[in-house]
């Protein structure tokens, strides 16, 4: 079975921040769910979450 | 489905192609020891060898058409069709034994659970089909006309039988079709838009009961039904992952196969000498299958006829001298056309060469010249787009075949968005190496864009996931250096996106307005080449700078 994982990404347009199930080895195009932008950054160390982000849930 | 019994010998259906035997081993009493070996000694063309088995046969070839057919969905996930629950719940496929001549029932049309010919027959579309629940969205495209045909069919043979289509939309849009439909229709077969949520069976008489929103007239429906065939859609071969390995071939986010170009080159796969036929590379029926066997098969022709094969110009060359024999080239070109061996300078099969110059980006070591694409022509033209005034400027570069093809796209739309940007042109986005990006903002560019063509439409296969990893790098490689990261984008554009590729600039433009010339400034400074250490290898990547305006000697 498929590795997940939780992995932080940051929009390089709009400056969001988010989280999302990663399958080891996915090939798959990102977009930044607010924005739509591709400038997906992803995050390797966790930032720290603000309290808006926390109730604003995951994407 | 138990209906009868099977010879351990047998063609698998009187219109087979080829018309030959099939003999099931598990079956059959002559596998190791011989207790029966009948059927060897009848035949006189002494084709049965008990003792055969798979082997791996080696062959060169020029050309190879892939043309491994489908799959057919499984229904048994979804459970509210009960087709696991219900003997008179069945696939197109089982129907189609059922009324095959050559089938089980000697083409006596019966229901499973008693074996009587039932009089009410339902059929369910798109099972399987169109359907993002179950992983499958896409139209599977034979089944609305295999389900008129099975209605006419039944309509011809059983006039007294009354058949129910639930249906989504009717796709009857080959040649003749439409009137195949409507046929249909005057036959008497009802069509019911709607799918329905729910079967359930009559324990009494094993009818099924089917509860339905007919969407035409707003009301809720209940059919008591004989038996249901749920037309089941196709899927890619569960041998596609091991034939996209061998070949190197890439899959659009369906599944099946992706061509070279979607109306340019049909039949062709992205990696040469390879063609396709048939579904694997998209749901099709007979008619358009045949079309394109006959097109992959005069391609093939074509290719091995040709005596001499014509390339593009575009394609890589190793320096074997400059080479640091590390391979990482070969793994990442994404057709397999670079050769490496431990020790060995690489080698480019120029043939086999597609032109995307991801291995030229990925070169460390100034080894790999692109031609037409070479690393000091694409910088010269970094420097000369900046020479002037680059604080004013969204500098971009844009692949070929999309990103390109989308800023084309919103000009001739009349689509209105900043006049800043500047776009370099390379083959595929993974061309750009991290020294072109770092030149930009060297020479001062506020913002610069990496863009190229959507994962499903890279026209390289997947070179343009080595643009992601590179742009990865050359963030963290910026905010390393205390430069906004945020003023290096990456954006995939296709060729269609115009507005995208107009909005995209509007965005640039205000997030060039934010950057100060201190901050120019200062990536100037922080980005600045190292100097060499005495001794140090030279680094060819770091090309000698020209005079503004200058370009650079063709190859």
């Amino acid at each position: 079975m498929a590795t997940t994982t939780l992995e932080t990404f940051r929009c390089m347009m709009c400056g969001h921040v988010y989280q999302e199930q990663v399958v080891k080895g996915e090939d798959k195009e990102r977009s930044c769910p607010k924005c739509r932008s591709n400038s997906i950054r992803h995050l390797k160390a966790k930032p720290p979450e603000s309290p808006q982000q926390q109730s604003a849930g995951r994407s | 489905m138990g209906l009868s019994s099977r010879k351990a010998i047998y063609i698998p259906f009187p219109q087979a192609v080829p018309c030959a035997y099939i003999l099931n081993m598990e079956d059959c009493l002559g596998n190791n020891p011989i207790a029966c070996g009948k059927c060897a000694e009848v035949c006189e063309k002494r084709a049965i060898n008990y003792d055969d088995q798979d082997e791996i046969v080696t062959r060169e070839v020029g050309a190879i058409i892939v043309a491994i057919g489908l799959d057919v969905y499984d229904p048994t996930e979804m459970d509210e069709y009960g087709y696991t629950r219900f003997d008179n719940v069945v696939t197109t496929m089982e129907f189609e034994r059922l009324i095959c001549a050559g089938g089980p029932t000697g083409g006596h049309f019966v229901r499973p659970s008693d074996h009587q010919r039932p009089r009410r027959i339902g059929f369910i579309q798109c099972v399987g089909s169109r359907n993002p629940k179950v992983g499958r969205p896409w139209c599977s495209n034979i089944c609305c006309m295999n389900t008129v045909k099975d209605t006419l069919l039944l309509a011809d043979h059983y006039p007294d039988v009354e058949n129910y289509v639930f249906y989504q939309d009717i796709r009857a849009f080959g040649k003749s079709f439409e009137d195949m439909f409507q046929r249909s229709k005057e036959a008497g077969t009802r069509y019911i838009r709607g799918l329905p949520g729910d079967i359930e069976e009559d324990p009494q008489t094993r009818n099924l009961i089917i509860t339905v929103e007919n969407t035409t007239s707003g009301r809720l429906e209940r059919y008591e039904l004989d038996m249901v065939v749920l037309s089941v859609g196709v899927e890619p071969s569960k041998d596609l992952p091991k034939i996209c390995s061998m070949l190197t071939l890439s899959k659009t986010s369906d599944g099946f196969l992706l061509e070279s170009h979607p109306k340019l080159k049909p039949v062709d796969a992205p990696t040469r000498g390879v063609f396709f036929a048939g579904f694997c590379e998209a749901p099709k029926d007979i008619k358009d299958s045949v079309c394109q066997a006959g097109a992959a098969a005069s391609r093939a022709g074509a290719l091995l006829n040709a005596g001499r094969i014509y390339i593009e110009a575009v394609t890589s060359r190793i320096d074997e001298q400059a080479c640091r024999k590390c391979g990482l080239c070969a793994s990442v070109c994404p057709f397999g056309a670079i050769v490496w061996k431990k020790g060995e300078p690489a080698v480019v099969i120029e043939a086999a060469c597609a032109g995307c110059g991801a291995c030229g980006a990925t070169c460390q070591f100034g080894a790999i010249t692109m031609r037409h694409f070479t690393d000091d022509q694409l910088l010269a033209q970094v420097r000369a787009t900046l020479a002037e005034d680059p604080q004013d400027k969204v500098f971009v570069f844009a692949c070929n075949w999309c990103s390109y093809a989308g800023g084309d796209m919103a000009g001739i739309s009349r689509m209105a968005y900043p006049a800043t940007n500047r776009v370099v042109r390379t083959m595929c986005s993974a061309r750009v190496s991290e020294e072109m990006v770092l030149e930009a903002f060297r020479c001062g560019a506020p913002v610069v864009l990496v863009s190229g063509c959507h994962y499903a439409d890279c026209h390289y296969i997947n070179a343009n996931r080595q643009t992601v990893k590179r742009v990865q790098r050359l963030w963290d490689k910026l905010e390393k250096a205390g430069v906004r990261p945020e003023r290096l984008q990456l954006e995939w554009i296709s060729a269609a996106e115009g507005q995208k590729f107009a909005k995209v600039m509007r965005q640039l433009e205000e997030l060039r307005k934010t950057v100060t010339p201190e901050e120019i400034e200062h990536a100037r400074r922080a980005l600045a080449p190292k100097p060499k250490k005495a001794g140090a290898p030279a680094a060819a990547k770091q090309a000698a700078p020209v005079a503004a305006g200058g370009g650079s000697t063709a190859d």
